[in-house]
């Protein structure tokens, strides 16, 4: 036996084969459609509320974080005081930190995995009963089929040596047989080698013209196939993910000038590096295009570098500055410029005694800033392998909830008090690159630095200050 | 209705043209369905697959080529993707006794017959063997489409033809 006969026997038989597939099959298709309209209605609707309650729930939680983590609180000025104390302080603060994001992943992990249990939970008994209605189909169909085969068995031969001819005349003789023999039949196979006889509609020659021009077609369209059966994949894509990470967020200034007093412009500033953490909530527009939103808690601080800082009983409310608003333990302190000071010396006449009486310290002033951090951006996938990689561009609004002017000297730390010139919301523009990495279907990694540029963080004139942070956000993704 | 309308039609999500569109469509598509399934009940599910897909792609269809050939891809593409994932394959006997006289008796096997014995095929050897001696595809196609080199697909295409004339055989002595 030749493959050309096998394959000939094969494509002759199938030249333009149609099959009415079973009503049925329409009734189901309607029904999944109404379904799909259904879903489609009812998932956002679902799925705001749920994300305004984690977000809330999120809020809630770091509100009692906040509490407990006192930065706001007062403490003494520790001019003259003991090295082992203030060192105590500072060590306390950051297990506070990491103790926070921690937890917080493990809250993030608690929310993506409720959200997966729902889903599970419906799909599988319909999948299931959908399993067990196949099997049965099934036997059903075979059982059919091997008694066509023997009914067929009883039709006389053709002999016409037109195999065309001959496949039609079979065709007729196995619907006909398929009529007479059914009604000795039982009525459930009756009608199941029905549908196996049905298969045959064989209409030659006019068949053959509609296959071999479907044939064309499959040719010409080959690579575009791909497409479509990339496209085809996407349709079961979940459209919605969930993002939690965390990141060391570096801040600091473009420019020289100074949010807190004009003397400190010149002043050199140090960036600091502090943590973020929070979620996303991101929605794929198509297969390269996302659109995101969520909640971060982002800690962003500078320091002002080269400060002299004095506590005095002479200090007069001439002395302080007016962004800030001094805590009750820090109207005492004088705080001023290295630079300045020693232009004020040589300015005024006798200062130079009270200035030498001073026990001055010379450290540096420490501007930190929490705010809430309200993204909206956009994600445009470039490689979307195992490895991803997207550019993402957009604005974040950032709620202050938290400020803090404090000076440091010799590893001692004390709260001057809040700076009043911080707008309690502001604007920032992002603008990065996202690194990611499959680890299934559903969940991924991922790597981003942003660079974000903040917009109007201080009210009125801060100089030539102009901030900017630069975070890497690391992240694990549940797609759903 | 003119087929632009309906595609138009469908597009907009009239459930009158969806059902319109099925009724033109379903007995080619069903066909196509039935040559890459295993049995006519996965075959109707991978046809309820794909009309949804094509429902939902419709109005991605941007009129280029003939529209038949369209709703064809998207259903051999749903069935291949179904499959094409499965290793599950049967062991095969090699030892297929050779008929002289096969064509003569071949005449004979009646298309569901033909049908019945393609869908009893392991999945990759039924893939191959339609996606290459029924539908046209070349080996390099069908090994991009399955995700297999060309030196698989060509002997799942072997494996496939040994089976089926080992099918074929065996029903004309049955028949004799």
């Amino acid at each position: 036996m030749e493959d050309k006969d096998l394959d000939k026997l094969f494509q002759d038989k199938f030249e333009g084969l149609q099959a009415p597939p079973d009503p049925a099959v329409w009734d189901r298709i309607s029904s999944s459609l109404d379904q799909k309209k259904k879903k489609k209605r009812v998932v956002p609707i679902w799925l705001w509320p749920a994300g305004v309650a984690a977000v809330l729930m999120l809020s809630l939680w770091m509100g009692g974080v906040f509490n407990a983590d006192p930065i706001d609180q007062s403490l003494p000025v520790y001019v003259n005081e003991d090295k082992e104390e203030s060192t105590g302080i500072l060590n306390e603060e950051t297990p506070g930190i990491t103790g926070v994001a921690d937890s917080h992943n493990e809250g993030s992990q608690g929310d993506t995995s409720n959200n997966q249990s729902p889903s599970g939970l419906t799909s599988s008994p319909a999948s299931g009963a959908q399993e067990q209605k196949a099997l049965a189909r099934s036997t059903s169909w075979s059982n059919a089929q091997n008694k066509a085969v023997v009914e067929r068995s009883n039709v006389p031969k053709a002999t016409s040596t037109d195999g065309r001819a001959t496949r039609l005349k079979e065709a007729l003789e196995d619907q006909k047989s398929a009529v007479t023999t059914n009604p000795t039949k039982e009525k459930a196979d009756s009608n199941s080698s029905q549908q196996t006889n049905a298969v045959v509609s064989a209409e030659s020659t006019k068949e053959k013209e509609e296959t071999t021009t479907g044939k064309k077609d499959l040719f010409d369209v080959i690579k575009e196939q791909e497409a479509v059966a990339e496209l085809s994949g996407e349709t079961e894509a979940k459209k919605w993910s969930l993002n939690a990470s965390v990141a060391p967020v570096y801040y600091n200034t473009l420019g020289k000038g100074s949010p807190i007093h004009s003397n400190f412009a010149a002043n050199d500033k140090s960036g600091e590096i502090n943590m973020s953490y929070g979620m996303n909530l991101a929605y794929s527009v198509n297969k390269r295009l996302k659109i995101r939103t969520g909640m971060h808690r982002v800690d962003l601080g500078y320091s002002t570098d080269d400060i002299i800082f004095s506590s005095s009983l002479s200090a007069s409310t001439n002395d302080m500055i007016e962004n800030i608003d001094y805590g009750d333990n820090a109207v005492n302190l004088v705080v001023s410029s290295s630079a300045s000071v020693a232009g004020d010396l040589s300015a005024v006449d006798g200062s130079s005694d009270i200035v030498a009486e001073t026990p001055d310290q010379s450290g540096q002033m420490r501007q930190q800033l929490r705010y809430l951090e309200f993204p909206l951006e956009m994600q445009y996938r470039f490689i979307d392998k195992k490895f991803s990689l997207d550019v993402i561009g957009g604005v974040s609004s950032l709620v202050l909830i938290d400020n803090q002017v404090s000076l440091s000297a010799e590893g001692r730390v004390t709260t001057m008090g809040e700076a009043n010139n911080v707008n309690p919301l502001n604007f920032s523009t992002n603008l990065g690159l996202g690194l990611g990495y499959q680890l299934g279907d559903q969940w991924s990694l991922s790597v981003e630095p942003l660079f974000k540029y903040q917009l109007n963080t201080f009210e009125g004139d801060a100089g030539n200050f102009q901030p900017y942070s630069f975070g890497v956000y690391s992240g694990v993704n549940f797609r759903f | 209705m003119h087929l632009e309308e309906l595609i138009s039609q469908c597009q907009k999500g009239h459930r009158a043209a969806q059902e319109a569109l099925y009724k033109e469509y379903s007995p080619v598509l069903f066909g196509l369905c039935l040559k890459y399934s295993p049995n006519r009940t996965e075959a109707e599910d991978n046809l309820h697959d794909s009309f949804m897909t094509i429902f939902e792609k419709i109005d991605q269809y941007g009129y280029k080529g003939s529209f038949e050939g369209w709703l064809k891809r998207i259903t051999v593409n749903t069935v291949l993707q179904k499959y094409r994932k499965s290793n599950h394959l049967k062991v095969i006997h090699d030892n297929i006794p050779e008929s002289e006289d096969w064509t003569a008796e071949a005449e004979q096997v009646s298309l569901s017959q033909l049908l019945g014995y393609i869908q009893e095929l392991p999945h990759k050897y039924r893939l191959t063997f339609s996606l290459y001696v029924l539908d046209g595809y070349s080996h390099q196609e069908i090994s991009e489409l399955l995700g297999t080199s060309t030196g698989t697909s060509k002997s799942n295409l072997a494996r496939a033809r040994m089976i089926l004339k080992e099918k074929i055989v065996k029903n004309n002595i049955n028949i004799a």
